[in-house]
């Protein structure tokens, strides 16, 4: 399995451990933050790599991500309307597992802010926290519906 | 060789099953932990099972427990 299971899950964990090691370039995780306007949103070439170059794959997985997206901020949302904490932490997380199989980090990283928000309880800047998880997707769903899948040779 | 794969989060899921698959094994899914211990519980059930560790229904490290009803204890890996 060693070719191929990298690229999978164990990511959560290192996020959890050491997310400045994993990407120090990525606003909002590390110490060398770096404007957002230098980062793409998504980044195709390193999910095409994920994918193994599948373009069928890679848009049934932006179908996926547009079905489920809507619920899960549905829930994000009520939870950050509520202050609570513990559906916060969850949901951010899960939607941050999602946005990182999708090579979209910067998406991720603000689902990363928002889940160690929830997790320390630290609700102060919550609703910017939020809004700017909220433009980060708005921002990665103009980029999938920009993006037009090649048919296979 | 068979692989189960356990996640509720589907895009995860799908793009395991389809390295795994490319890679030539015959895998199965099922999105939460009931369905991943019913399966598990089959005479031929899978000798690998990859799980979340959280999931609707049932848990991963729960999934992992529930060995009384097994024929066959596969190898677990849990991820979170």
């Amino acid at each position: 399995l060693a070719p191929h299971v990298p690229y999978f899950r164990c990511w959560d964990r290192r996020i959890s451990r050491s997310a400045a090691e994993i990407w120090p370039n990525v606003s909002g995780l590390g110490a060398h933050k770096v404007s957002t306007a230098t980062t793409s949103v998504l980044n195709i070439e390193d999910l095409l790599r994920r994918v193994d170059d599948d373009h069928e794959l890679l848009a049934e997985l932006f179908f996926i991500f547009k079905t489920v997206f809507p619920t899960h901020l549905q829930h994000l949302r009520e939870a950050v309307a509520h202050k609570a904490s513990r559906q916060i932490e969850t949901e951010s997380h899960t939607l941050k597992g999602m946005l990182l199989n999708l090579s979209a980090s910067r998406a991720a990283a603000a689902a990363y802010e928002l889940e160690q928000m929830g997790r320390n309880q630290q609700l102060e800047n919550l609703n910017l926290a939020f809004t700017g998880f909220q433009a980060e997707v708005e921002a990665l769903l103009t980029q999938m519906d920009g993006y037009v899948v090649e048919p296979q040779p | 060789m068979r692989i189960l794969i356990a996640d509720d989060e589907e895009i995860s899921r799908r793009l395991l099953e389809n390295t795994l698959t490319k890679a030539g094994y015959d895998v199965t899914s099922v999105g939460n932990g009931l369905e991943a211990a019913e399966l598990l519980c089959n005479g031929d059930s899978p000798r690998l099972a990859l799980l979340d560790w959280q999931m609707p229904e049932l848990d991963g490290p729960t999934v992992c427990r529930m060995d009384a009803k097994r024929k066959i204890n596969p190898a677990f890996i849990l991820s979170g």
